[in-house]
C-alpha cells in the first residue's frame, strides 16, 4: 500500500495536502515540559483523513507525551505549549476534494513554520470552525472520544476489571449522546455492530464478558471499538500491538489500516518498531530526544533514510531473511496438515536429523528432554484455570548441546513458560524425563536440588519486576553468590564488578535501585544475575519483549557475545521469528503445548512443514525494501522435500 | 455451578473453623482453671456436696466426654441433672449459667439486640464518613484538605473509645443536656428513645472507626487512580465524577469491604468499652460480667458466639466479593 500512494504523497507533502485532502489536525511547535525541564521541542505534524501516520522512536523520545497532549491525556504536571488545530470541516469537504486536485496556497514546510499558539486563522480557507485542542477552554470532554479516539498499549490493563465490556463501551456512547436519546436496546445494538466491525465474530459473547475473560487480541479489538464508537475523525494508537503476539499484531494492524480507509479516519500510530511502521503506515515521523529528526512517506524513508538515528532504528528490527530458494508457501506439493499427529511425525524426523548431525558429540548434549507431558491440576494449588483443563504440554522432546541455543517459539499460552519451569525443576512433569548434564533433575530434593539449580540461570520476561525493588542491583547480582558460594564480601564485590562489565553495565550502577535504571539496563542486571554462578544452562524467557527494538538489539548482541565467553546452552523463549534467526541455532515451534516442528533454524525457516510455522512466518513484519523476495505469492518448487535432507 | 461450589466449600470450611474454636475454648476454660463445680457449690461446700454438684453439671466426666456433651448440646440441647431438679437447656445450647440460672443462649438472645443496635448504626455511619473523607483526601491529594483529613484521622485512630465516649457524655449529656448519658430503650417500645440513646454511642464509635477507613480508602483510591483504566475512562470523555465515583471507587472499595465485614462482625460480638461507658446491657457487658464473676459457661458461650459472628461476617464478605469482583472464584 505504501507503493500505491508514494507518488502522490511525495508531491503532496510540499503543499500540506494529501490525495487532495487537508490535514484534519495540524500540530505546530508543540512542546511539553515537566517541572520546567522540556521533554519535547517544537513538534510539528499533520494528520490526514484516511491516512495512517506513524510516530516512531525509542522509549523516552517523547512520542507518547506528544500524542497524549492532543486529547489532553498528558499528566497534570505537564506544561504544554504550541498549537494543535482540529479542522472539523474536512469531513464535509471530503467528497468534493477528491476530484478537484487542490492548488491551495502552499504552506511553508512545517519545521520552519513560524505559526505560534494562537495564530490559527491563516490555514483556514474554509469557513469552518476549527478547535485549538491545546487552548485552556477547549471542550476537552467532547474532544476525548468524540473527536479523537485513543487506544493504549496494555490491552489487559486498559479496561476497568469489574464491569462487562459491553457496559464499558455503552458508557462511552452515553458520554457523547446528549440526554437519554438512546434506549438500552439501541445502545446494545450499536455496541454489537461496532464489535462486529472491528472483527470480533461473536459480539454477543464479548459484550457480556469481563476483561479477564478475554485474550489480549480480543481486548485490543474491543478497545478500538470503544475508541471509535462515537465516530471520531482521529484515532491515536499508542503502541497498540507492543504487548501482543506477532500473529495478533498482524490482525490489529490490518484492522487499523482498514478502518483508516473505510472510515476516512486519521490514525496516529505510536510505535518503536520499524517493522510495524512498514506494515501499516503511510507517512512516518521519526522522533529522538524530543525532536522530530526525520519525516517522509514510508517507502521513501525506508529506502533512503537520511539520519543516522533512522538507520539505527531500521537496523534494530530483527529481520527475517529467508534464503532465495524459499518455497515457503501453502501448496499442494507439500502434504502437511495441522494435525498434531502429523506434525509430531515431522518433528520426529527433524529430531532424527539433529541427532545424526551431533552423533559424534553425543556426550555434549547438555539438556535432554524426552516425552515430557504436563497438565496443570484443576483444583490444586495453582490457580490457572484460564488455561483450561487440557494438558499444558504433550509429549515434548528436544535436546540442547553445550554452547548452542534452542529457540522456543509460539504465541502466549502455548506452554513456553511452563516448559521453562519444568527445565528449572519448578514444576514436575507427569510423564517423561528431563536430563540436565546427564542428571535427572526430577527426583532431586533439598540441597541436591539447590545444587542442580545453581547450574541453571534464568532471565525473566519482565525485567522490572524480576528484581527486588528495595535492594540495589549490586545486591541482586550478588545474591546467587552469597547463597551458593563461600566467597567473602570483597571477592563477591569483585565478581559483581566483573559481571557488570561483562553485560556492558557501568559497575558504578551497582548501588542504584532497579527503578533508577532503564528497561534495557534492568534486563542486563537480570542477565548478570543469571550468569553469576557460570550456569551450564541459561533459560531466557522472552527477555526482550518488554524492551523497545533498539534496546532489544543491544541485548541480543549481548547474548551472542556472552554465549561465546561462557559457552552455556541456552533455551531462548520468544514469539518473534526475527529474533530466532538472529540468536538461535535450532528452533522448536510450539502450539497448544505440542511441538509442531523443530530443527536447525535455517532449514525450518526456509522449509517450514507445519502450517503454524508458516502462519508465524507470514505474521512477522517484513520490511519489503530489502533485497529479498516477498515470501508469499511464491510458487513452491517440487524439489522442496528433497532439499531438506 | 462454580459459584455454588465455591459457596459450599466456604460454608464447610467455616463450620470447621467454628468447631475448632469451640474445642479450643472448651479446653481453655473448662480444663485449665479451677473446678467450675467448686465455684457453683457455694461457700461451705462439703466433699459430698461438691460431688453432687459435679455430677449435676457433668464435670465429673472425663474431659472428652464433657467436650462431646457440650458439642452435642449445641445441636441437640441437653439436660443437667435428673428428675424434678433437672434443668433443660434447649437446642442451640451454648452452656448454662448456674449463677444466673439461665441458658447462655437465652442470655445472648436478650443482650444481642442492644449490641446489634450499637454496632450496625455505628457501622453505617463510619463507612459513610470514612469512605467519603477517604475519597475526598485522595482526590485532593497533597492539598490542605488532604493534610487536614489525615491529621484528624491520626487523632481518631489514636484515641481510645472510653476517653472520647466519656468526653462526649460530659459535653452532650451533662454540659449541654441534649442526649441521655446512657442506657438503652428497645426500639419496639419507643423508637425515638431508642434513637436518642444510641446517637451518642454511634457517633463515638463511628468517628473512631472511620479514621482507619479514611486512610485505607485514600490509599486504595490513589492506587486505583493511577491504573491504566482511569486514563481509558478519561479518553472516552468521561466526566471526572464518573471516573472517580463509578470506576475508581468501585475498585477501591473491594479491600475496604473485607475490613468492614471483619470489623462489623467483631463489634457485633460485643462493643465492650462502648457498652461500659454508656451503661448499655449488651453482649460486651455480659462478657465483662462473666469474666469478673468467673461465670465460665457464659464466658465460653458468648465468646463462641462472637467468634462465630466474625466467621459469618467473613463468609458474607467473601460471597459478596465473588459477586462484585468476578475474578475471585475463578480458578479455585
Amino acid at each position: 500500500m505504501p507503493s500505491q500512494t508514494q507518488a502522490l504523497m511525495k508531491a503532496s507533502t510540499e503543499d500540506e495536502t494529501w490525495k487532495g485532502e487537508h490535514p484534519i489536525i495540524r500540530v505546530d511547535n508543540l512542546s511539553v515540559s515537566f517541572h520546567s525541564s522540556p521533554v519535547t521541542h517544537n513538534i510539528s505534524l499533520r494528520l490526514f483523513p484516511g491516512r495512517l501516520t506513524a510516530l516512531v522512536g525509542e522509549s523516552g523520545s517523547g512520542k507518547s507525551v506528544t500524542s497524549m497532549a492532543l486529547p489532553r491525556l498528558d499528566p497534570p504536571t505537564a506544561r504544554v505549549s504550541g498549537s494543535a488545530v482540529y479542522q472539523s470541516a474536512i469531513s464535509h469537504e471530503h467528497a468534493t476534494a477528491q476530484t478537484t486536485k487542490t492548488d491551495q496556497q502552499p504552506h511553508i514546510s512545517s519545521d520552519s513554520s513560524k505559526s505560534s499558539g494562537s495564530n490559527t486563522t491563516h490555514s483556514s480557507d474554509q469557513s469552518s470552525d476549527s478547535i485549538d485542542l491545546l487552548s485552556p477552554n477547549a471542550p476537552v470532554r467532547t474532544i476525548r472520544g468524540g473527536l479523537i479516539g485513543t487506544v493504549f498499549q496494555e490491552p489487559m490493563a486498559v479496561f476497568d476489571p469489574l464491569p462487562t465490556i459491553g457496559h464499558q463501551i455503552e458508557e462511552a456512547l452515553e458520554f457523547h449522546t446528549p440526554g437519554r436519546s438512546l434506549s438500552r436496546a439501541e445502545k446494545k445494538q450499536k455496541v454489537l455492530d461496532q464489535l462486529r466491525e472491528v472483527g470480533l465474530p461473536d459480539p454477543q459473547r464479548i459484550w457480556a464478558s469481563r476483561p479477564h475473560e478475554l485474550s489480549g487480541g480480543q481486548l485490543q479489538r474491543a478497545m478500538i471499538a470503544m475508541a471509535i464508537i462515537n465516530r471520531p475523525r482521529v484515532l491515536i494508537a499508542d503502541e497498540p500491538t507492543t504487548a501482543l503476539d506477532v500473529t495478533t499484531q498482524k490482525g490489529i494492524l490490518a484492522l487499523l489500516t482498514r478502518l483508516a480507509h473505510r472510515r476516512q479516519l486519521a490514525i496516529l500510530l505510536i510505535t518503536h518498531d520499524m517493522g510495524v511502521v512498514w506494515e501499516s503506515a503511510d507517512y512516518v515521523y521519526v522522533m529522538q530526544h524530543g525532536r522530530i529528526v526525520e519525516q517522509g512517506p514510508t517507502r521513501q524513508l525506508f529506502e533512503h533514510p537520511q539520519q543516522a538515528y533512522t538507520r539505527e532504528l531500521l537496523a534494530a528490527v530483527p529481520r527475517l531473511t529467508i534464503p532465495a530458494t524459499t518455497p515457503v508457501t501453502t501448496s499442494a506439493t507439500i502434504p502437511v496438515t495441522a494435525s498434531t499427529e502429523h506434525a509430531s511425525a515431522h518433528a520426529h524426523v527433524s529430531r532424527e536429523t539433529m541427532a545424526e548431525k551431533t552423533e559424534s558429540e553425543k556426550t555434549s548434549a547438555l539438556v535432554e528432554v524426552s516425552h515430557v507431558s504436563f497438565t496443570y491440576p484443576c483444583h490444586g494449588l495453582f490457580h490457572r484455570s484460564s488455561r483450561g483443563s487440557g494438558p499444558a504440554l504433550t509429549d515434548i522432546s528436544f535436546r540442547i548441546d553445550a554452547g548452542k541455543t534452542l529457540a522456543l517459539v509460539g504465541e502466549s499460552g502455548a506452554g513456553k513458560t511452563t516448559l521453562a519451569q519444568i527445565l528449572s525443576a519448578q514444576l514436575h512433569p507427569q510423564s517423561g524425563s528431563v536430563l540436565i548434564n546427564g542428571q535427572n533433575i526430577e527426583h532431586l530434593k533439598g540441597s541436591a536440588l539447590r545444587q542442580a539449580r545453581s547450574h541453571i540461570g534464568y532471565v525473566f520476561q519482565n525485567s522490572a519486576s524480576a528484581l527486588v525493588p528495595t535492594r540495589t542491583v549490586g545486591w541482586s547480582i550478588a545474591e546467587p553468590l552469597t547463597i551458593h558460594t563461600n566467597l567473602n564480601s570483597s571477592a563477591i564485590r569483585d565478581r559483581v564488578t566483573a559481571l557488570m562489565k561483562d553485560v556492558g553495565l557501568n559497575p558504578a550502577l551497582a548501588s542504584r535501585y532497579p527503578s533508577q535504571l532503564s528497561g534495557g539496563q534492568q534486563q542486563r542486571v537480570g542477565i548478570a544475575r543469571a550468569l553469576a554462578l557460570h550456569p551450564r544452562l541459561l533459560i531466557a524467557d522472552e527477555p526482550t519483549s518488554s524492551l523497545d527494538v533498539t534496546a532489544q538489539k543491544r541485548v541480543l548482541d549481548l547474548f551472542h557475545r556472552l554465549q561465546n565467553e561462557y559457552s552455556y546452552a541456552c533455551l531462548f523463549i520468544t514469539h518473534d521469528l526475527g529474533i530466532v534467526q538472529e540468536i538461535a541455532d535450532d528452533v522448536a515451534v510450539i502450539l497448544h503445548g505440542t511441538i509442531m516442528e523443530q530443527g536447525p533454524v535455517d532449514s525450518v525457516l526456509a522449509h517450514p512443514h507445519a502450517d503454524y510455522t508458516r502462519t508465524l512466518l507470514d505474521a512477522s513484519p517484513h520490511i519489503g525494501v530489502l533485497p529479498q523476495p516477498p515470501h508469499t505469492s511464491h510458487s513452491s518448487h517440487a524439489s522442496a522435500d528433497d532439499e531438506r535432507e | 455451578m462454580r459459584m455454588f461450589d465455591y459457596i459450599l466449600r466456604r460454608l464447610i470450611s467455616s463450620l470447621l473453623v467454628i468447631l475448632i474454636i469451640a474445642v479450643t475454648l472448651f479446653l481453655i476454660f473448662y480444663m485449665f482453671p479451677s473446678n467450675p463445680a467448686q465455684l457453683s457449690c457455694g461457700k461451705p461446700c462439703s466433699p459430698e456436696q461438691l460431688r453432687r454438684v459435679s455430677a449435676f453439671m457433668g464435670t465429673d466426666q472425663p474431659w472428652y466426654a464433657q467436650l462431646g456433651a457440650y458439642l452435642l448440646g449445641i445441636f441437640a440441647g441437653r439436660t443437667f441433672g435428673t428428675g424434678a431438679s433437672a434443668v433443660v437447656c434447649a437446642a442451640p445450647c451454648l452452656g448454662y449459667s448456674f449463677r444466673l440460672n439461665e441458658p447462655v443462649t437465652t442470655l445472648i438472645a436478650e443482650r444481642f439486640p442492644v449490641t446489634a443496635s450499637i454496632a450496625v448504626g455505628a457501622a453505617v455511619l463510619w463507612i459513610i464518613i470514612g469512605v467519603g473523607t477517604g475519597v475526598l483526601a485522595a482526590v485532593k491529594r497533597n492539598t490542605w484538605v488532604d493534610r487536614l483529613l489525615m491529621a484528624l484521622s491520626a487523632i481518631g485512630i489514636s484515641s481510645p473509645s472510653y476517653l472520647i465516649g466519656l468526653l462526649a457524655i460530659i459535653v452532650f449529656a451533662f454540659e449541654l443536656p441534649v442526649f441521655p448519658s446512657g442506657g438503652y430503650v428497645p426500639f419496639s417500645r419507643n423508637p425515638a428513645g431508642w434513637f436518642s440513646h444510641l446517637l451518642l454511642p454511634w457517633l463515638v464509635l463511628a468517628l473512631i472507626n472511620a479514621a482507619s477507613y479514611t486512610r485505607i480508602t485514600r490509599t486504595q483510591m490513589i492506587g486505583e487512580m493511577e491504573q491504566d483504566y482511569i486514563r481509558t475512562e478519561r479518553s472516552k470523555g468521561a466526566p471526572e465524577s464518573v471516573v472517580v465515583g463509578r470506576h475508581a471507587l468501585r475498585n477501591a472499595l473491594l479491600p475496604v469491604m473485607t475490613m468492614f465485614g471483619l470489623d462489623l462482625g467483631s463489634l457485633l460480638g460485643g462493643a465492650v468499652l462502648t457498652e461500659r461507658v454508656f451503661s448499655m446491657q449488651g453482649l460486651g457487658m455480659l462478657l465483662l460480667d462473666s469474666v469478673t464473676n468467673l461465670d465460665l459457661q457464659v464466658l465460653v458461650g458468648s465468646t463462641l458466639f462472637a467468634a462465630a459472628l466474625v466467621i459469618v461476617a467473613n463468609l458474607v464478605v467473601d460471597i459478596c466479593y465473588s459477586f462484585l469482583d468476578p475474578r475471585v472464584t475463578v480458578g479455585r
